[in-house]
C-alpha cells in the first residue's frame, strides 16, 4: 500500500512570525524529522503526513519578507524553493498584515511554481473588525486562499484537500504576473529574450524571476547566470535596464519595483478586505508602552528572567527529588538482584549510576523549556531582543545577539549558534558564535543543579542559581567587547526589526515545544551520554586490581585505589598538576575531560565515579549527598568548578556546528578552543585563589 | 521635511526618502513597505535611542542611526 502512495512535495513560507511552525506542526504532528534542532527556525524541518492515496512531504522554512535575502537564515529559505523546486508552495500569510505578507507572495508567484496561500490568523482579522473575501480572490485573481488558524489546528484539513487538488489541477489557480508598466515590462522583456537564448537556464529557473532579479543586480541571481553561455550579455542588459528604469523614475531600483508590487497589493486589498464590525482594542501598543518604557524596560525585563528562575526550579524541586529517590531505587534493586560480578558492576555503576544522574534532572530541564516557549509564544522575546540591544551595542553585540544567547540558555547552545544566522553583518555574527557557548545550556543546568543542590541551601539554590546566570551573560559581553575592541572591529550594524503582536500562547503548543527540546535531552542520555558513560565506566573499572594492594586494606580504601589504578585514574594523575592550582582533583579532571563529549556527561561521570567508589549498596545516597560528604569538595571548589564549566570548551556537537557556522575556517576553530580553555583556567584560578585568601576555603 | 528622529510621538507621517543609507538597510525598508508615500504612525520618539511605528499594521522597531536617515513629513490634519 505504501509504495502506491503519490508523493507531493510542499513547502511551506511566509513572514517570520506568520504561524509557519504551528501549521507545519498540525499538518505533521509527530511525524517530522526536526533537521537540527528546535527554537528559532533557521534552518528547514521536514515532516510528512498521508491522505488518502498522497503523501506528502512537508518543509518548513525560516521566515522571510522576500526572496531577496540578507541573513542567513533567509538564505536558506531562499535556496531551498529557488533549488529544490517543490511541487507547490504553501504561503502562510498573516490575515492581520495581509498587504506586507502578500509582498512574498507575489515573488513567490514569479518561479513558475504553483503556490495556495494559507490565510492564518483569521482569527486576529476578525478582532480588527475585518475579513477577507477568499471567493473574491479566487474570482477576481485566480488566487487560491485557505483560511486556517494554526495556533487552534482550524483549517488544517482543508488546506491538505488544496493541497492535492491543485496538485492535480482539480483547481485552476493562476501564477500571478505583476503589471509592472510599459516602461519597465520593455526592459523586463529585453533581459528574457536574452535568458531564452540558454535552455539550460530556462530548464533550471523561472524566466521571470530572472529578468527581474537581474535588473535589481541581485547577488544571488548574478551567482546563477555565471556560468551561462549568455552571461556578459544578460549582465549587460540588466544593468543598463536598472539605470534606465531608476533614472526615469527617480528612485532605487528596488523601491520603483516595491511601489510598483505595492501598488498591485493595495488594489487588491481593496477589493477583497472588508471592514464589518467596530475593532477591538489592541492591547499590544498598550502593553508596548509600559514593557518598552525607557526607564521601566529593563528592570521588568531582569524581573521576567529572575521570575523564570523562580518558576523552574522552586516548582521543579519536588519532581527531582522523586527522580532522584526512583534512581536510587533502581540502583539498590539492580544491586540486590543482578550477581555481583561485571555485569552487576556495568549496570549499577556505570548505566544507572552514570545516566541516571543525568535523568534525575529531567523536570528540571522541562520547567525551565516550558517557561522559555511561554514568553517566546507571547512575543516577549521578541521585545526582549529590543531592549537588549542598546545594551548589547555597548559590548560589540547586536540585539539579535540576544536571540542567540537565550536560545542557548536551558536550551541548547547548538540552536543558539544557528540562530546567529539572523544576524546579518558576519562580523556581529562571527563575535555572536564565540561567546553563546557561555551561557548554561540545559546541558551544563546539571552541573549546576548538582552542585548548587550539594553545596547551598534549598532557599538560597535559586539565588546562586540566577547569580551564576548573570555571571554568564557578565563574561559573554566581557568577552564580546573585548573581541570587538580586538580582532573582529567593525561597525555597529543596524537594527531593523518586527515586533510581533501580543498573543496569549496556546497550551499545546506550549507543549510541544516543551516537548520537542526535553526530548532531545533524553535522546542525548539514551545515546552520546550513555556510549561516554560505558566508556567510562570500562575506563574506571580496569584494569582489574587484586592480590597485595587491596587483599588487606578496607573494602573503601580498595574501591579508591582501583579508581585511581584504572586506566582513566591515571588520566586523571596526570592532569592533576594542571588543575590542582584551580583547586581540583584527578576526579574532577577526568568529569571534565568526559563534558567534551556533552556537558551532562560531567555529571554522569562524577556518578559513575562516586557509585564505584560506593562500597553499602545499603546506603545508596544521591550524588549530591556524596558530593557534600566527600572532603576533597567544598563550597568553594564546587564554585570554581562552576565557573569552569561555564566557560571551558564547549561539546564536540556545538564545536562542529560552531566550525560550519562560522565558514568552516581552522583559525576560529583553533581560536575558541584556545581561548575559552585558557580562560577557563584563568579565571577559575583568580576565584580559587582569590577564595582562599579571603579565607572562603574551608 | 524633516529625519523620523525629529518627528512627535502618535503623529501620522508621510515616508519622503531616505538620505544616507546602505543599500541593504535601504532594501529590508523598501521590502516592508516603507515606499514614497506610505503613511506611518509613530509610537515613540527617539529619545532612548529607538524608534518604533506602525508601517503597514505592523510594528518596526529601529536604531536611531536609521530613523535620523528616514526623510518625512507630518500629514495636515
Amino acid at each position: 500500500m505504501k509504495n502506491n502512495l503519490k508523493e507531493i512535495k510542499i513547502c511551506l513560507a511566509g513572514n517570520p512570525n506568520c504561524g509557519k511552525s504551528s501549521l507545519f506542526n498540525n499538518l505533521t504532528g509527530l511525524h517530522q524529522h526536526v533537521g537540527n534542532y528546535p527554537g528559532v527556525t533557521v534552518e528547514k524541518k521536514e515532516g510528512s503526513l498521508v491522505k488518502g492515496n498522497y503523501k506528502i512531504n512537508v518543509v518548513d522554512l525560516p521566515g522571510i519578507y522576500s526572496l531577496s535575502a540578507s541573513s542567513e537564515d533567509e538564505i536558506v529559505a531562499r535556496n531551498f524553493i529557488i533549488e529544490q523546486k517543490p511541487d507547490l508552495i504553501v504561503d502562510v500569510v498573516d490575515a492581520s498584515n495581509f498587504e506586507r505578507n502578500l509582498y512574498l507572495y507575489t515573488q513567490l508567484s514569479e518561479l513558475g511554481i504553483k503556490v495556495i496561500i494559507a490565510l492564518n490568523m483569521i482569527d486576529v482579522l476578525k478582532n480588527k473588525g475585518q475579513e477577507i473575501d477568499c471567493g473574491l480572490l479566487m474570482k477576481s485573481y485566480g488566487i487560491l486562499a485557505v483560511p486556517t488558524i494554526a495556533n487552534k489546528n482550524k483549517g488544517t484539513e482543508e488546506l491538505i484537500k488544496s493541497v492535492i487538488d491543485v496538485y492535480e489541477n482539480k483547481i485552476d489557480i493562476k501564477n500571478t504576473k505583476i503589471d509592472y508598466g510599459d516602461f519597465i515590462s520593455g526592459h523586463l522583456q529585453k533581459v528574457e529574450s536574452i535568458i531564452y537564448k540558454d535552455i539550460l537556464l530556462v530548464a533550471k529557473y523561472s524566466v521571470r524571476y530572472l529578468a527581474v532579479n537581474l535588473i535589481k543586480k541581485d547577488k544571488f541571481v548574478l551567482e546563477k547566470i555565471e556560468k551561462s553561455t549568455v552571461s556578459e550579455e544578460l549582465k549587460k542588459q540588466g544593468f543598463e535596464s536598472g539605470d534606465n528604469i531608476s533614472d526615469k523614475f527617480s528612485d532605487s531600483i528596488d523601491s520603483v519595483f516595491a511601489d510598483k508590487i505595492y501598488t498591485w497589493i493595495h488594489s487588491v486589498s481593496a477589493i477583497v478586505i472588508r471592514t464589518v464590525a467596530k475593532s477591538k482594542y489592541d492591547v499590544s501598543d498598550a502593553i508596548d508602552r509600559i514593557v518598552l518604557n525607557r526607564i521601566f524596560a529593563l528592570p521588568i525585563f531582569a524581573f521576567v528572567m529572575y521570575a523564570i528562575f523562580k518558576f523552574t526550579f522552586t516548582l521543579s524541586a519536588p519532581f527531582v527529588g522523586w527522580f532522584e529517590s526512583g534512581i536510587e531505587f533502581l540502583s539498590g534493586y539492580a544491586d540486590k538482584i543482578i550477581p555481583e560480578g561485571v555485569f552487576q558492576s556495568f549496570v549499577v555503576d556505570g548505566i544507572i549510576g552514570g545516566v541516571g544522574g543525568v535523568l534525575g534532572f529531567f523536570p528540571l530541564i522541562l520547567f525551565m523549556f516550558f517557561a522559555i516557549a511561554f514568553f517566546e509564544d507571547t512575543g516577549y522575546m521578541a521585545r526582549a531582543v529590543f531592549i537588549m540591544d542598546k545594551f548589547m551595542r555597548k559590548f560589540g553585540l547586536h540585539g539579535k545577539s540576544f536571540a542567540s544567547m537565550i536560545v542557548s540558555t536551558n536550551g541548547c547552545a547548538v540552536p543558539g549558534l544557528m540562530a546567529a544566522r539572523t544576524i546579518e553583518s558576519e562580523k556581529d555574527r562571527l563575535i555572536t558564535l564565540m561567546v553563546t557557548p557561555f551561557m548554561i545550556c540545559g546541558a551544563k543546568l546539571p552541573i549546576f543543579a548538582l552542585f548548587i543542590g550539594a553545596f547551598f541551601s534549598a532557599k538560597d539554590g535559586a539565588n546562586v542559581m540566577f547569580i551564576m546566570y548573570v555571571l554568564s551573560v557578565i563574561l559573554a559581553l566581557g568577552a564580546a567587547w573585548i573581541l570587538k575592541k580586538t580582532i573582529l572591529k567593525g561597525k555597529p550594524a543596524y537594527f531593523i526589526m518586527e515586533l510581533p503582536p501580543y498573543r496569549m500562547p496556546s497550551l499545546k503548543g506550549i507543549l510541544l515545544k516543551m516537548w520537542e527540546r526535553g526530548f532531545l535531552y533524553l535522546k542525548k542520555a539514551g545515546t552520546i551520554i550513555l556510549l561516554v558513560t560505558i566508556l567510562i565506566w570500562a575506563g574506571l573499572s580496569f584494569p582489574k586490581m587484586g592480590g597485595e594492594k587491596v587483599d588487606n586494606v578496607s573494602e573503601e580504601k580498595a574501591a579508591s585505589i582501583q579508581i585511581e589504578q584504572s586506566y582513566i585514574g591515571k588520566l586523571g594523575n596526570l592532569l592533576e598538576p594542571i588543575i590542582q592550582p584551580i583547586g581540583f582533583d584527578g576526579k574532577a579532571g577526568i568529569a571534565l575531560i568526559s563534558g567534551l563529549a556533552a556537558k551532562e556527561v560531567v555529571v554522569s561521570t562524577l556518578g559513575t565515579i562516586y557509585s564505584l567508589g560506593e562500597v553499602d549498596p545499603e546506603d545508596a545516597s544521591s550524588l549530591s549527598e556524596k558530593l557534600q560528604q566527600d572532603p576533597d569538595w567544598n563550597k568553594l571548589k564546587a564554585v570554581t568548578f562552576l565557573i569552569f564549566c561555564l566557560i571551558y570548551l564547549p561539546c564536540i556537537v556545538a564545536v562542529a556546528v560552531f566550525f560550519r557556522e562560522s565558514g568552516s575556517k581552522i583559525k576560529w576553530l583553533l581560536f575558541l578552543t584556545f581561548w575559552t580553555t585558557a580562560a577557563a583556567w584563568v579565571i577559575s584560578f583568580i576565584v580559587y585563589q582569590g577564595g582562599r585568601l579571603l579565607g572562603f576555603g574551608g | 521635511m524633516s529625519p523620523l528622529t525629529k518627528a512627535k510621538k502618535d503623529t501620522m507621517l508621510v515616508f519622503s526618502a531616505f538620505r544616507n543609507i546602505v543599500d541593504s538597510e535601504k532594501q529590508k525598508l523598501t521590502v516592508l513597505g516603507l515606499i514614497p508615500g506610505e503613511r506611518i504612525m509613530l509610537l515613540n520618539e527617539a529619545k532612548n535611542g529607538y524608534i518604533t511605528f506602525v508601517l503597514k499594521g505592523s510594528r518596526i522597531a529601529l536604531d536611531y542611526h536609521i530613523a535620523g536617515e528616514i526623510i518625512v513629513n507630518e500629514v495636515n490634519k
